[in-house]
């Protein structure tokens, strides 16, 4: 077993001048947008100003990172193909063959090691040059450094050699510096300024962050699937001995085999996030670290298992017994999924994104989404049901006034849990660190007109409808239902998806 | 119900069948290993630039093409010895010779001069058309009208060099045929070389940045070497191992906290642009006040320091002290007050910095070029020499002049320029005023040098390898309209590899080889103690229809039926030997000019230590005088005097025979309140050097140009970091990203220099070019570019 590799990194020699960098660049070929070592300048100080005169006191360092090659790669755990590994030499490297250029690594990494290569589809980093070195040469970003502030080897040789704190951070430098002298203090240790290397931000004011609408839709669409695929269960499960089979089966198999479509939309829409699609079955390699990997095995299973319910519910097969636990199984499934899909995005890296308050939101979208859509479907099936048929069916006009009732209420109750746990969350935000500082302001995107926008529509669909729905549904003309049950799914589907699209536009990862 | 099925069957189909191969793969690891190692070859060049040191590079050619570029590969990380390793700029270097940009064909201008319309002609058209019009400007003006511009692009070679232009093939065509308009002095250094020599006499340098392991204190003034001399192998490496070496306290005293400052000061005085003088004045009142200043150096080294020291002519009352103590013609006395209220600095900074300097011995004392690139440079200059030798720090180990650090350098030939008839030079800056005005010129008001007067103006303009018509020179909007008038200056020939900002003015814009694409010997930058010679060798073909300069001023020397004087019947690499063979004479070191071929490199450590300047001078200085009047360092200059008397200086304008602080047009004075607030700046940048390298995409995307503003001032103007703002004042407008940063002195802001000219419709530089908001008036003395010295102000585009 080889040893491990890595860098030193003398930062009171660094000038900032990027000449690692470019090095790094021309010897791979990379493109403008894919930087495999990356300088951040972190200054920052004040001045002082007394009549005509002013007195600085002021920092600057330059930090050069290009990855670590960590003992315990943040980017290998949430890797969900296993194309992101370590090799005999500890180099952390990515096997293209397998990568699907999901970007997660990209997220999980506080160095901004992984980076995205768009004509290629696929991850691509730092490899410690390991052609040069397996010839006897040094990287390429060592043997460039103009000041010598990089050096590179066995790891444990430069522990020795320099102390063993994997830190980034003044260790054992050499000393070269006189005792400060009046005038020249030590920085403050809270810095005015975060480190600034310029990453591809999105421009701010666009919410609309193009690459990520695939995540938008495939979330959305999979987590309405979930919850109107519970929904359906409950309303099976609890109205089927008061209102009978027949109603119940004539207004919700309709709706079932809506939501397969829905579901099937929302997985190949996340397939357009990746930048190697055909890669895609290596998704599931990593169950055991990666929240993705269980995200797409769940949801998969939950999509197969629908369909096989779907199935067996069109051609009667099987016993109702044996339906009912299969729909019972995949509920379950669907909430795992639902589950899992939250876990993907408690990175440590992302304050926005690290929060309760996103497995809380994402099971809330799940429930009022399901709710409302199944409401709305309810209410559009026994319409053209009546128009087309116009028999006067009691019964399944109890059941609608019933479910509507009920699901009216659920998305006042939800929509309250929405209203408790966002400015809670908002509120954290800002008051954390600077990069949830920073997601805090793209919240405000627009002088927080998006951000408005979700709250308003979101009241209006469940609060102020849902409240007119639960109304209506009770002793209201029964005309009014559909457009009241449609409307507000269409209003909160509408908030929902604000809402995704702020939640996506809020990212800001620590570090480089 | 089937559709879910269907789709999610589907889906799964063609996952299935990607996965396992039977579907064509978009695979990004299908690429071979590029450094194979067979059919590849490793060829010595070198990047040419003007960036004050010279690197090699090392590229790897495989099938014709340049696939890789890596640094020097001898030396080691020793003072003398150093392995030289490219700065970040040559790095890239792949991304300027493969630059999209690139200049492909000769091309005569069609349209409007400078619009960059231009149509592809034959090499023969272009040569025919340049010597038609050589012979026809010769003929209607005299040799006089044809100049050649500053161009410092290629000054890296021996034979494709662009600089000084007096050496440049150019030149030597033109001296067979009459000769030209010379010009002296430079964009770099114009106020401190007119001005050095009236205080050190001709020929006087400093110390170089080696010997700053034996000083207690090292000022860099105005100096940023990790900044303006980026090589590895040059004067970052040089003051980086100094410093680590001995641990010598460094000061550094610069409106921006430079990257210098931030690896190797110790301590930061930051000053408004354009005070030097007053501060070293403020120093001196300090240092005679408390006695800490040399008395016995200054009484035999100076005239002119004390009133028992003045020259013969001198008036009582003329001496520095009394300049300095209030006992002069101005009646002021430059106490820390006064000078902390021009300079921006605090009374108890200015005091603590005099003490730290006057007691540290040695202490070497280093000037960059940023303080004389002013209105006032000269004076600034002179001052801080003139602090040098307040101290006694002048020829002596450890110490210094004042002046820019000097350095070892190998004793080369150079190539035979033959000599130019035409004695007429103009200064470096004025070319404009000599295309407009010319017959108004004079050698006392303009500095016309050889002859009085002007008597034709500028009609013919040969720009090799620069960007000064345009970028480079200042007011970048007032000279675009001097030039789109052709029948002022009525031809320009722009020999050039990239589409810049002058090369749309050519009339006629010939693609010149890059330094890769032709054999040179290319002689070292400034490194310490090292002295170094590459041999930077042709490593693939000429691009395109690119020609080499020496085959071009062939082609034209043929048709002007001169071609036998110029060539003496030598191709390029016969002259390089010729050359080299000289410099064997004069460097007998140095190896074969086969074996140098194969090395790629000859180095050598300077045999004398380190260098000291004027140390004969100090030892002896009777026996070694400076080449001034009085033979010692002339504090108060009787030359100078005279000058003023004889010359006709503009309102304002003052040339004066102390370095005294000299308030000018657009001056501390005048920022703060009105139209244009803030100083402006233009520093130099990793980015490029000067306008080279500006259209590398790797270079854009590592340093993008930036205005930097303090963060005090950006606070109250509303900007934040990374803001699209406008910098604009009388002259021009430019639109560019904010930096704001505590690392730049309240009321001034920076625009980094070189960025290229880039007017939109509106006449809005998108470019971000310094110089669209710099002036023409030019300095006192050596009517040089005073292009740190601009009012302008700043807002959210």
């Amino acid at each position: 077993m080889a040893k491990q590799l890595g860098f030193y990194f003398d930062q009171t020699l660094c000038t900032g001048c990027k000449a690692c960098q470019v090095a790094c660049k021309d010897k791979n070929d990379l493109p403008v947008g894919v930087t495999w070592r990356r300088v951040a300048e972190y200054s920052g100080g004040t001045w002082q100003q007394e009549g005509d005169t002013f007195t600085p006191n002021v920092f600057t360092y330059y930090t050069s990172i290009s990855c670590n090659h960590c003992d315990e790669p943040a980017c290998v755990q949430v890797c969900p193909t296993t194309a992101m590994h370590k090799d005999e030499h500890g180099i952390v490297t990515i096997d293209d063959g397998k990568c699907v250029g999901c970007r997660y690594c990209e997220w999980a990494c506080p160095y901004g090691a992984p980076q995205y290569d768009k004509n290629a589809g696929v991850m691509t980093k730092c490899d410690l040059c390991i052609d040069r070195v397996n010839a006897g040469e040094q990287p390429a970003c060592v043997a460039a450094c103009p000041s010598r502030a990089l050096e590179f080897g066995e790891i444990e040789e430069l522990r020795a050699k320099y102390g063993d704190t994997a830190a980034i951070g003044v260790q054992n430098a050499r000393p070269h510096h006189d005792p400060p002298q009046p005038g020249h203090h030590p920085p403050p240790r809270r810095p005015a300024h975060r480190p600034r290397h310029r990453r591809h931000r999105q421009p701010r004011g666009d919410l609309m962050n193009v690459h990520e609408l695939p995540l938008v839709a495939f979330t959305i669409l999979a987590q309405m699937s979930v919850g109107s695929f519970v929904i359906l269960g409950l309303v099976q499960l609890s109205l089927v001995r008061t209102h009978g089979q027949e109603a119940v089966d004539k207004l919700s198999i309709p709706a079932l085999y809506a939501i397969g479509p829905a579901m099937v939309l929302g997985l190949a829409g996340s397939m357009l996030h990746l930048g190697d699609p055909f890669n895609a079955l290596n998704a599931i390699n990593h169950l055991g670290s990666s929240w993705l990997s269980r995200e797409i095995l769940f949801g998969s299973a939950f999509a197969g298992l629908g369909a096989t319910f779907a199935l067996v519910q069109w051609r009667n097969w099987l016993t109702p017994m044996l339906r009912q636990i299969l729909a019972g199984v995949t509920a379950l499934v669907g909430l795992a999924l639902v589950y899992c899909m939250s876990m993907v995005y408690m990175l440590p890296t992302v304050p926005a994104w690290n929060h309760w308050a996103t497995p809380v939101t994402f099971f809330t979208t799940t429930f009022l989404l399901g709710a409302l859509a199944i409401g709305a479907a309810f209410a559009v099936v026994y319409t053209l049901r009546k128009r087309k048929h116009q028999d006067d069916d009691m019964q399944t006009a109890a059941l609608l006034r019933t479910s509507l009732r009920r699901i009216a209420a659920s998305a006042i109750v939800l929509l309250g849990v929405e209203f408790i746990v966002l400015p809670i969350y908002a509120l954290d935000l800002a008051t954390g660190n600077a990069n949830a500082k920073a997601s805090a302001a793209l919240l405000m995107t627009g002088g927080g007109a998006y951000l408005i926008a979700r709250l308003v529509l979101v009241f209006a669909g469940a609060g102020i409808l849902g409240f007119f729905l639960y109304r209506f549904a009770g002793k209201g003309a029964e005309r009014h239902l559909v457009y009241l049950a449609t409307t507000a799914f269409a209003l909160v589907i509408a908030s929902e998806t604000i809402g995704r699209l702020l939640f996506y536009s809020s990212f800001d990862r620590i570090g480089m | 119900m089937k559709w879910s099925a269907a789709a999610g069957g589907a889906a799964a189909a063609v996952g299935v069948g990607a996965h396992y191969g039977l579907l064509p793969l978009t695979s990004a690891s299908a690429e071979p290993a590029a450094d194979a190692g067979a059919g590849e070859k490793v060829v010595w060049s070198s990047c040419n630039v003007n960036c004050g040191s010279r690197c090699p590079l090392l590229m790897t050619v495989v099938d014709g093409q340049i696939v890789r570029v890596d640094p020097d590969d001898t030396g080691d990380d020793e003072l003398g010895s150093q392995q030289i390793r490219a700065c970040v700029r040559g790095r890239s270097i792949r991304q300027r010779i493969y630059n999209p940009d690139r200049l492909k064909h000769p091309m005569k201008r069609v349209g409007k001069r400078g619009s960059g319309e231009f149509e592809q002609i034959t090499w023969e058209e272009a040569y025919d058309t340049i010597a038609a019009s050589l012979k026809s400007t010769i003929e209607k003006y005299g040799n006089e009208a044809i100049y050649l511009n500053y161009g410092t692009g290629a000054l890296g070679g021996t034979i494709a060099k662009s600089w000084p232009p007096a050496s440049s093939p150019i030149a030597r065509l033109m001296n067979c045929v009459g000769g030209y308009l010379n010009h002296y002095g430079t964009y770099s250094t114009a106020q401190i070389a007119a001005a050095t020599p009236y205080t050190y006499g001709a020929g006087a340098g400093n110390n170089s940045f080696d010997d700053i392991v034996n000083s207690k204190l090292v000022v860099l003034w105005g100096n940023n070497p990790h900044e303006t001399r980026m090589s590895g192998g040059g004067e970052t490496f040089v003051t980086q191992t100094a410093k680590r070496l001995s641990g010598t306290k460094v000061i550094v005293i610069d409106p921006r906290y430079t990257d210098t400052a931030v690896t190797i000061a110790d301590e930061w005085v930051p000053l408004r642009p354009g005070t030097d003088a007053a501060l070293v004045a403020a120093l001196a009142h300090v240092m005679i006040t408390e006695n800490l200043h040399d008395q016995e150096f200054l009484d035999t080294y100076c005239v002119g320091f004390d009133e028992a020291h003045l020259p013969e002519g001198a008036p009582a009352g003329g001496s520095y002290h009394s300049y300095v103590m209030g006992l002069g013609p101005d009646a002021t006395e430059k106490t820390p007050e006064w000078g902390a209220k021009i300079t921006g600095i605090p009374v108890a900074r200015i005091v603590q910095l005099a003490r730290t300097i006057a007691q540290a011995k040695p202490c070497a004392i280093v000037q960059g070029w940023g303080p004389q690139r002013h209105a006032n440079g000269e004076n600034s200059a002179r001052a801080v020499m003139l602090l040098a030798a307040l101290t006694g720090n002048v020829g002596i180990t450890g110490g210094g002049t004042g002046a820019r650090e000097g350095s070892y350098q190998l004793s080369l030939s150079a190539f035979p320029t033959l000599k130019n008839p035409v004695k007429t030079s103009i200064p470096v800056f004025m070319w404009t005023d000599a295309i407009e005005r010319a017959t108004e010129m004079t050698a006392t008001a303009d500095g016309i040098q050889g002859k009085d007067r002007l008597e034709v103006p500028i009609k013919f303009i040969w720009n090799y390898a620069g960007n000064a018509l345009i970028n480079q020179h200042s007011d970048a909007n007032r000279t675009a309209k001097l030039l789109e008038d052709d029948s002022l200056c009525e031809m320009i020939v722009v020999i050039e590899n990239q589409m810049t900002a002058s090369a749309k003015f050519a009339d006629i814009l010939l693609p010149d080889v890059s330094n890769s694409e032709q054999p040179d010997l290319v002689p070292q930058g400034s490194a310490g103690n090292l002295g170094y010679l590459i041999f930077a060798d042709q490593v693939i073909e000429p691009l395109f229809e690119c020609r080499t300069v020496y085959e071009m001023c062939t082609e034209i020397a043929d048709r002007l039926g001169v071609k036998a004087e110029f060539t003496e019947g030598m191709t390029q690499e016969d002259w390089l030997r010729k050359v080299y063979a000289e410099s064997q004479a004069k460097e007998p070191d140095l190896p074969s000019f086969e074996e140098l071929r194969e090395k790629g490199i000859f180095k050598k450590k300077n045999p004398a230590g380190t260098v000291v300047g004027l140390k004969a001078f100090r030892q002896d200085p009777v026996a070694n005088p400076l080449k001034t009047p009085s033979g010692k360092i002339e504090i108060y200059s009787s030359l100078l005097q005279d000058l003023s008397d004889k010359w006709t200086l503009p309102e304002g304008d003052r040339i004066t025979p102390l370095p005294e602080y000299t308030p000018t047009w657009e001056g501390p004075e005048l920022a703060g309140t009105g139209k244009y607030p803030f100083q402006m700046i233009g520093h130099h940048y990793k980015s490029r050097t000067h306008s080279t390298y500006g259209n590398v995409a790797w270079m854009q995307e590592a340093h993008p140009q930036l205005v930097w503003i303090n963060t005090l001032d950006a606070t109250s103007l509303g900007i934040e970091n990374d803001d699209v703002v406008q910098v604009f004042n009388d002259r021009g407008r430019i639109q560019l990203r904010a930096h704001v940063t505590a690392r730049i002195a309240p009321g001034v802001v920076s625009v980094p220099q070189g960025a290229w000219y880039a007017p939109d419709k509106d006449g809005v530089d998108k470019g971000g070019c310094t110089n669209t908001l710099t002036s023409w008036r030019p300095s006192p003395l050596a009517k040089g570019n005073p292009q740190h010295t601009n009012l302008v102000q700043i807002e959210k585009a």
